[in-house]
């Protein structure tokens, strides 16, 4: 099992990574069920924001069912394990794909991973308009 | 990574789930792990991570399922 602090020095390894390569958050509008494995990967960015970026708080912008990433509601829960069931705190990866389809225009990156989820940032890109 | 690659790291999760054996919950839906590996484990793919195939979970060794190492 991974400690609280092991998860924290990844992501910030990540986030060095992320803006040391470039990474950006990967935009899955209308993202489809059958779709997923032919879709962009998301990206571990850690709390890396890159320019033209803004995180959203996710429980603020899309209500309470979301937002079970953090404490205080600021990203999604997703289950990473494939053991995940509907319904969960942690958004099942189908539920995920759901959420883009609902919520097009936005774009993704891990923030954190843990053993059996990830926690995801949901950005809104300032050059691009937002459904 | 390669294609290839991706189908061994993928392989290697599956197995590794149903290895884990969660009784309550029953097999892993291969489909969902492998919907699961292409969008978040594949966009996170580091030695020290979880989806990666050497990741060792704290000090324990894993078993070798991909044959590759």
């Amino acid at each position: 099992m991974m400690s609280y602090e092991q998860i924290v020095s990844e992501a910030a390894r990540a986030a060095r990574a992320a803006k040391r390569h470039g990474k950006r958050p990967v935009f899955l509008s209308a993202l489809s069920a059958d779709g997923i494995r032919n879709a962009e990967p998301v990206p571990f960015l850690g709390d890396y924001v890159p320019r033209g970026f803004k995180r959203l708080h996710v429980r603020d912008t899309f209500g309470e069912r979301y937002g079970h990433g953090t404490a205080d509601g600021e990203a999604l829960l997703v289950d990473s394990s494939g053991f995940g069931s509907r319904g969960e705190l942690a958004l099942t990866v189908q539920e995920f794909a759901e959420f883009t389809q609902l919520h097009p225009g936005y774009a993704y990156g891990i923030l954190e991973a843990g053993q059996f989820q990830v926690v995801i940032g949901v950005f809104k890109h300032s050059g691009k308009e937002v459904a | 990574m390669t294609r290839g690659e991706n189908e061994q790291n993928l392989y290697w999760l599956v197995a590794r789930n149903d290895l884990r054996g969660d009784a309550n919950r029953g097999s892993v839906s291969l489909s969902r792990a492998v919907d699961t590996w292409y969008l978040l484990c594949a966009g996170n793919m580091q030695q020290r991570s979880p989806c990666y195939p050497g990741y060792t979970g704290g000090g324990k060794k894993n078993l070798d399922l991909t044959g590759t190492s």
